[in-house]
């Protein structure tokens, strides 16, 4: 058996460290002392105690020290003179080495900041230990062809998904709309408004792993329970203990049981105090579809295998669920479960009354390419700069060569370079770094975790950083190492095949493509932006103020609705139940057609009289309702383009739907982003069978008095005292539909900025070495008669080869960046060739205007001043 | 030879103490285990080397190099042994102890 030897890693520090005069005594020492721990305590302590003797050892008195009368060999002087000759090299182009530095530094802090941003979204709810095996439970109802996917599933589902389903470990529910009740809760003769609560039960706390600071989530089955979350129990109560008080909510009186943690930032789902829900009589019965559902599965359960449980226990009650088919053949209707982990719910389309954060996918994963780019562009302006240097350096290089200096040994010289310019960077990274997140976090409303930082994902991306410098770093050497021809190198040029020169193009056009793409991603960007702006949504949204409505049917809202049209100022006004949200329900229609009656699902709204008027929306054919027409109000139904198109109908007008008829054809409107398409909807008059009015709208003067609004909340609390006046103006909220998509541009726009600048640089650096290196030729062509102008042309035309190269590389990449990024909305700009000449030629203008520089020095040469140095 | 270097520490003179006492067997892990086992300090042997150094460096002990076992993987040790100035040091620094320790009153007589 081979006998137990002292750590290997150890043993080598100690040597490397350790006066060779002293080494052997020290380690003899060390070693006695290791096989005799060996043989008493084991090898573990003995190994342990050995590492801790190395490290005790490692003193200045045992380390090895140069000798007073030791000569410095000619590398060493390099190694130590380095730092000092990249400092000077660094002082003498003070203003390139800056703005290099800066430029870079920028580059990879916007990188760094992109992909945590990006993190952060793919990251959500991973704060809860098994997300891995919790699940949201969606239902999908198929009727007649027809699919609806609704957030929401049957209050009974959860408890017996639980029973059923061995694989289950748990399962629960919450509701967000208690009936009608607004979220007003009274505290001390004290109203807030703002606070969003969710009737539950200890099942959903335990799976999402909701943590009590006080008292525990079986509290929450209690009747007339009530759990806050920490900052809101602060908010109600001050510093008074909250536990045992009582809550005023609509009537009824709580108790506060207990006090959870805020939810994460980075969770899909907000709330501010959770409720007992049997206090608020529901039965869990299968046809109340108000319940979002989230179960547990044990582990290693085959979420395939429950899936299909689900479904047939779905499908047993599929009648009930779906009432709204209530008039079709049970044979059409399938109804079946959507099981989302946790993880994606964030990332996960938006189903109907979801009321989730979400994030569109599309905007990520084109930001993750952006992000990479950047790195990439960063790391190739790094070697670019890195290379630049070496060239004009070689001649310096090749007489130390000759000197002696082994080849290995340049990469000392290249490396302190490269150091100097870490150690530049790193800071001035975190520094922009730091300024980055601010300025993100003010005006962008972007906030970045500080969890995010510590995630094992960006530790992978840090590590890849260091790497790439280091590998940036080694290659210039490898580059000079290839070149064995030492006189070449004296003469300050480098073999051409072989040079680093060969490979800078490649960079340099690597560098010009990217900042293409990123041109022209901002132009299709930007143009889509404008598309949607002015796209035509059928409605005039200005100077529309929407007022959010308690429920309350359209026929009681009619009242506040004539007082506020008295209100000067207030030019008309109308109620409906349509809104920026999705929630429109499918419903049954029975329609005439050529083959009798048929029944269809179509999307159904609520309008009261004038509302068509009000936002603008054209009748094509036909009127709206008629106040002075009463058959109007219950048999007459106005349908938009799409319907029409969906239903097969030239002309609607008269065409039968359920007891009535269509009475006009609307123009397509959309109230909604531009991401989706414009659905069929039929509209019916809100009078007819008391729906609840969702909101009512007020179209305003153009000029009117400051204190307008304190007027309308004035009438509005006539009518309902107690509760709170939510209002938006209506094309301030159809432009929050796409907050995410102007993040996504904002990102761009500062993308650009540093895309551009970076290839700026990039050409400089460029046509700098050019300069260098083709003085002489120059000069000896002016000494033959070449002009100016043509010396100049000469210079320009050598770049001319990059951009071709780099429109190549670039037009594939935004080409399909931008397609799948537009592939996300319904309205979409279609892309013409002039969205790549465009940045093609914008790059080439500021090819042109950097080398422009050195080529006016190149052909202002003094041919004697270069000639005469050799 | 400086002033300074007359007065000993009293770890110094622990080792010295021990060196003298282990005589031609006194080297690095000897010293140790002596310490450990004899006045129960259990320091290390990075300590132990560095007291020695400085007791060379004040020419109270000398040392040669020899004795390459198997244990030590064939490396020699450093021997150290009391030059004779180490000597009288000694001898000095125990007799002032125990002339300076005779003067406190009744104590002695009850301790030793």
């Amino acid at each position: 058996m081979k006998r137990a030897q002292p750590p290997k890693l150890a043993e080598r520090f100690l040597s490397w460290y350790c006066d060779p005069e002293l080494l052997d005594e020290i380690q003899g020492d060390a070693h006695e002392l290791y096989f005799e721990r060996l043989e008493n305590k084991g090898k573990r302590i003995a190994d342990m105690s050995y590492v801790y003797d190395v490290i005790r050892f490692c003193r200045m008195s045992n380390i090895k020290h140069t000798n007073e009368n030791h000569i410095p060999s000619y590398l060493e002087i390099l190694w130590n003179l380095n730092f000092k000759i990249a400092l000077r090299n660094a002082g003498r182009n003070k203003w390139l080495f800056s703005v290099k530095m800066i430029s870079l530094s920028m580059c990879l802090a916007f990188a760094l900041l992109l992909s945590l941003y990006v993190l952060q979204e793919f990251s959500y709810d991973e704060h809860i230990q098994d997300h891995d095996r919790i699940y949201k439970v969606a239902i999908q109802a198929e009727i007649d062809g027809v699919i609806t996917k609704d957030a929401e599933s049957p209050e009974a589902l959860a408890s017996t998904l639980k029973e059923e389903i061995a694989e289950i470990e748990n399962a629960g529910w919450y509701d967000d709309e208690i009936y009608n009740f607004r979220h007003d809760f009274e505290v001390n003769e004290q109203t807030f408004h703002n606070e969003h609560a969710l009737t539950t039960s200890a099942d959903f706390a335990d799976i999402l792993e909701i943590k009590f600071l006080s008292g525990s989530s079986e509290a929450l089955n209690e009747w007339y329970s009530i759990v806050l979350t920490e900052s809101t129990a602060i908010k109600f109560f001050g510093e008074e203990d909250p536990i045992g008080k009582s809550v005023g909510f609509n009537g009824y009186d709580l108790n506060v049981v207990g006090i959870v943690e805020d939810p994460p930032n980075l969770s899909h789902l907000e709330f501010d105090a959770l409720l007992n829900w049997e206090t608020f009589d529901y039965c869990e019965c299968w046809g109340g579809v108000n319940a979002y559902t989230y179960m547990k599965l044990v582990q290693g359960a085959d979420i395939n295998e429950v899936k299909q449980k689900i479904d047939t226990i779905l499908d047993r009650h599929k009648t009930v669920i779906a009432q709204n088919a209530r008039f079709i053949d049970e044979k059409e209707l399938k109804v079946t479960s959507i099981l989302t982990n946790i993880g994606d719910i964030h990332l996960e389309n938006s189903l109907i009354f979801d009321n989730t954060k979400k994030r569109s996918l599309t905007n990520l994963h084109l930001l993750t390419a952006t992000a990479v780019l950047f790195f990439i562009a960063g790391f190739v302006n790094f070697l670019g700069q890195s290379l630049a240097e070496l060239t004009i350096s070689l001649k310096r290089i090749g007489l130390l060569q000759l000197f002696g200096g082994g080849l290995a040994d340049h990469s000392k010289t290249v490396l302190a370079n490269t150091l100097l310019s870490v150690l530049v960077i790193f800071p001035l990274t975190l520094l922009f770094y730091t300024t980055g997140a601010h300025l993100a976090k003010n005006s962008m409303g972007i906030m970045i975790e500080s969890d995010v930082m510590e995630s094992r994902h960006f530790m992978v991306i840090l590590f890849g950083f260091v790497l790439f410098i280091i590998f940036s770093s080694s290659i210039n050497s490898f580059v000079i190492s290839r070149s064995k021809d030492i006189l070449t190198i004296v003469k300050g040029k480098l073999n051409v095949k072989q040079s680093g020169f060969h490979f800078r193009e490649i960079l340099v056009g690597a560098q010009l493509s990217f900042s293409i793409v990123m041109i022209a991603l901002i132009f299709i960007v930007v143009d889509q932006f404008q598309f949607i702006n002015e796209a035509d949504k059928g409605l005039d949204d200005k100077n529309t103020l929407v007022l959010k409505m308690p429920y309350d049917s359209f026929s009681n809202t009619e009242a506040m609705e004539y007082s506020l049209l008295q209100l000067n100022g207030v030019d008309k006004v109308a109620g409906s139940s349509i809104y920026t949200d999705e929630n429109m329900w499918g419903d049954v229609h029975n329609i005439e057609s050529e083959n009798g009656e048929k029944s269809v699902i179509i999307k159904k709204g609520y309008w009261g009289y004038g509302f068509a008027d009000l936002l603008g929306i054209r009748i094509l054919r036909g009127r709206d309702f008629d106040r002075e027409i009463p058959s109007d109000k219950y048999q007459g139904y106005l349908i938009n383009e799409a319907a029409a198109k969906e239903f097969g109908w030239e002309n609607p007008i008269g065409k039968e739907i359920d007891n009535g008829h269509v009475i006009g054809l609307i123009k397509d409107f959309s109230l909604q982003s531009m991401h989706k398409k414009i659905k069929p909807i039929v509209i019916h008059h809100g009078g007819k069978g008391d729906y609840p009015t969702g909101y009512v709208f007020l179209k305003l003067d153009k000029i009117r008095s400051s204190n307008l609004l304190a007027q309308i909340e004035e009438v509005y609390h006539e009518f309902y005292p107690d509760i709170q006046l939510e209002w938006d103006y209506l094309d301030a909220s159809l432009v929050n539909l796409y907050q995410q998509d102007y993040q996504v541009k904002d990102i761009f726009k500062v993308g650009l900025v540093i895309s551009v600048m970076l290839s700026c640089l990039a050409i400089f650096s460029i046509s700098a070495l050019l300069l260098h290196l083709r003085a002489k030729e120059m000069s000896i062509r002016k000494v033959v008669g070449a002009s100016q102008l043509q010396l100049f042309g000469l210079h320009i035309m050598k770049f001319a080869k990059f951009i071709l190269m780099a429109v190549f590389i670039a037009w594939p990449i935004a080409f399909y960046l931008s397609d799948y990024w537009l592939n996300n909305f319904a309205f979409r700009i279609d892309l013409n060739m002039w969205y790549f000449i465009i940045p093609g030629l914008l790059t080439l203008m500021i090819v042109l205007l950097t080398s422009c520089f050195h080529a006016m020095k190149n052909s202002q040469v003094n041919p004697i001043e270069i000639l005469n140095q050799e | 030879m400086g002033t300074k270097g007359n007065h000993l520490g009293e770890f110094e003179e622990l080792i010295l103490l021990a060196v003298a006492s282990l005589g031609l067997e006194a080297y690095g892990v000897s010293v140790m285990k002596y310490l450990g086992e004899h006045a129960n300090r259990n320091v290390n042997i990075s300590a132990i080397h560095q007291g020695l150094k400085r007791l060379q460096s004040k020419g109270l002990v000398a040392s040669h190099v020899g004795g390459a076992t198997q244990e030590r993987g064939g490396r020699s040790k450093r021997f150290f042994q009391l030059t004779d100035t180490g000597k009288s040091t000694l001898k000095d620094i125990m007799e002032l102890k125990i002339q300076l320790y005779q003067r406190v009153p009744d104590f002695s007589i009850n301790l030793i």
